[in-house]
């Protein structure tokens, strides 16, 4: 084995023991018996509430009217959903440094023969990596009560559920980087009003497309570039339309210059993100990544 | 060829902003040695040790820690360090913590159980092994930080107050597991308040304040030609100028106190007191004790004159 490829493999393996860490640390702080316990409630609530709407209160309502409706209850319970991601991230995420440092217990770390950059990558991948499996088992969860109870799906489960752990994984990744050098408190806060920072302007993104405000599109569109938690959630929306819903909400819209009718609801998206966004999205968490890399190596312990 | 040294600084210094903790340090701790370094507080003793250890950079100068530049990451895989601040994840069992230090370390898989249960072991953990660190007080997890700075046989070990939380009991097992690490031939560089202790166990220390070193060298050399010796004669008046020959003396009631003698001088002044008739009751030799000394060269430097 040369020297290269140990290193290579000592920065690996030296990863995965922080990932392994941070993992067993949410673990026995109880974070995933308290998360699957609220989710399991949530899920029962939210199942009464599909049963309860499909079988006595739209008794007799024809399905196509039904669907509209459970579609978008579907929607508002995704956004909580997704706020549920984004706090979780945020909250994980912002004393995962910090707060290391200033309890001292960096210090023992630090000074061990260990890249830095091994420390971010790790917490990193362990807190995406639970991100990750949350949001597909909670979702799955939710999905299969609602086909159970509804019989109604959404048109791109899989997608739907990637974009929602791709909303709490850019959250995250803001939270860990902002961790590096601020106190837990201050780097939660910031990372929680970004978030609804970026979703208020998205809504008024949707607000300038229905009105054919280019100042408002242009906001909007700036927003969702620095940071994508906002165009990651259009694309859970576009992954949840109902298209009847997209079809009366575009007969609603208002004439454009040129003619065009444009979808004037804010709470639906009439296109999926394209390909180019998806890339700098995975992009802006490599960008977002190498910045907190730079910061850390530079912080003095 | 003399061996690498330890530790060697050149004119390694760290400011804050406007505050100057550490002013150009130089100075070299041989392999092998117990190496006080002493202050007071805020002196610049863990500025000094963080900027060895690579956790903090220099505002300017350097030095190498085993022979290699300081932060140097093959250098570290063979330092162990306990921290002044010793916290470790209070949701890890001990045993736990030993573990992911061992990983973090390079210590192969299959050598990290023996390392665990010896150094376990050595700090009087053993029957704690499974217990999470957060149940553990004070003095437990500075025995358990202890241990984790030993992982890995290290040639290095930084221990930064490694008794302020320990009882007597402890510190005594401090001092024994210090004295093995020498007898191994591992380096210690031991940053502590307690002076009773640090003469107890170092060959050589280096005094620092301000962030300067104002005093280095073995115990021996430190506190050479700062004995004294206490007399008590029949007639002070008359021995008084007699013993002022062989160093500053004083009245202290019945006893006569002659300054900065050495002990191989006192049967001298015993002699000169006997040839001049007077009758010698007693002769207590004075040896300055590393506080003393301490305190003096503080003193020394807060007051230049």
């Amino acid at each position: 084995m040369t020297g290269a490829t140990g290193g290579v493999r000592f920065f690996v393996t030296t990863s995965l023991v922080i990932a392994r860490a941070t993992l067993l640390e949410t673990a026995r702080r109880k974070l995933i018996v308290a998360l699957s316990i609220i989710t399991f409630v949530v899920a029962l609530l939210s199942a009464w509430l599909f049963h309860h709407i499909t079988n006595n209160a739209l008794d007799g309502v024809p399905t196509e009217f039904v669907d509209i409706i459970v579609s978008q209850l579907l929607v508002f319970i995704a956004f909580a959903f997704s706020c549920v991601l984004a706090l979780t991230g945020a909250f994980m995420a912002a004393p995962a440094i910090g707060s290391e440092i200033e309890s001292g217990i960096a210090l023992a770390i630090v000074s061990r023969p260990i890249p830095r950059a091994t420390i971010i990558l790790g917490k990193w991948l362990g807190l995406a990596l639970l991100l990750l499996v949350y949001t597909i088992g909670a979702g799955v969860a939710e999905l299969a009560i609602l086909k159970w109870t509804t019989d109604y799906l959404p048109p791109d489960p899989s997608a739907l559920i990637m974009y929602l752990a791709a909303v709490g994984i850019v959250v995250m990744t803001l939270g860990l980087c902002l961790s590096t050098r601020m106190g837990t408190m201050a780097a939660g806060i910031i990372v929680i009003v970004v978030f609804f920072a970026s979703w208020m302007l998205g809504i008024a993104g949707g607000v300038g497309e229905a009105i054919h405000n280019d100042g408002l599109k242009t906001t909007a569109s700036v927003a969702h570039v620095i940071f994508p938690s906002d165009g990651l959630w259009r694309g859970a929306l576009y992954a949840m339309n109902n298209p009847d819903v997209t079809f009366i909400s575009g007969a609603a819209g208002i004439p454009g210059p040129d003619g065009q009718i444009t979808d004037p609801n804010p709470f639906l998206a009439s296109a999926p993100p394209d390909g180019s966004y998806v890339v700098w999205c995975g992009a802006w968490v490599l960008l977002i990544l190498g910045l907190t890399l730079f910061s850390f190596r530079r912080r003095e312990i | 060829m003399t061996a690498e040294a330890a530790i060697q600084t050149n004119s390694l210094a760290k400011s804050y902003g406007r505050i100057q903790a550490l002013h150009g340090l130089t100075m070299t701790v041989p392999q092998g040695e117990v190496f006080g370094f002493l202050g007071p507080n805020g002196a610049g003793k863990t500025t000094a040790v963080r900027l060895l250890l690579g956790l903090a950079r220099p505002t300017s100068g350097g030095g190498t820690l085993l022979g290699r530049p300081l932060g140097d990451r093959g250098a570290r895989r063979e330092v162990g360090y306990l921290p002044e601040l010793f916290r470790y994840q209070g949701w890890m069992r001990a045993d736990e913590v030993l573990r992911f230090h061992c990983s973090l370390t390079g210590i192969a898989r299959g050598d990290r159980g023996d390392q665990i249960e010896r150094v376990l072991s050595t700090v009087g953990l053993t029957a704690r092994t499974k217990d999470r660190v957060g149940a553990f007080s004070k003095g437990m997890q500075q025995r358990l930080g202890i241990g984790v700075a030993l992982l890995g046989d290290p040639k290095l070990v930084f221990l930064d107050e490694p008794t302020s939380a320990l009882d007597p009991v402890g510190r005594h097992d401090v001092r024994d597991i210090i004295s093995t690490l020498a007898a191994g031939g591992a380096t210690v560089f031991l940053n502590s308040h307690l002076l009773s202790e640090v003469e107890r166990i170092c060959q050589r220390v280096a005094i620092v304040d301000h962030g300067t070193i104002i005093a280095t060298g073995s115990l021996d050399e430190l506190l050479a030609g700062h004995d004294s010796v206490r007399i008590r004669v029949g007639d002070h008046d008359d021995a008084l100028p007699v013993a002022a020959r062989f160093g500053s003396a004083e009245r202290d009631g019945d006893w006569i106190v002659v300054h900065q003698l050495p002990d191989d001088r006192i049967p001298d002044l015993v002699d000169a007191l006997v040839a001049a008739k007077m009758r010698v009751r007693g002769v207590v030799p004075a040896h300055q004790s590393l506080e003393d000394r301490f305190l003096e060269l503080l003193d020394a430097e807060a007051s230049p004159s």
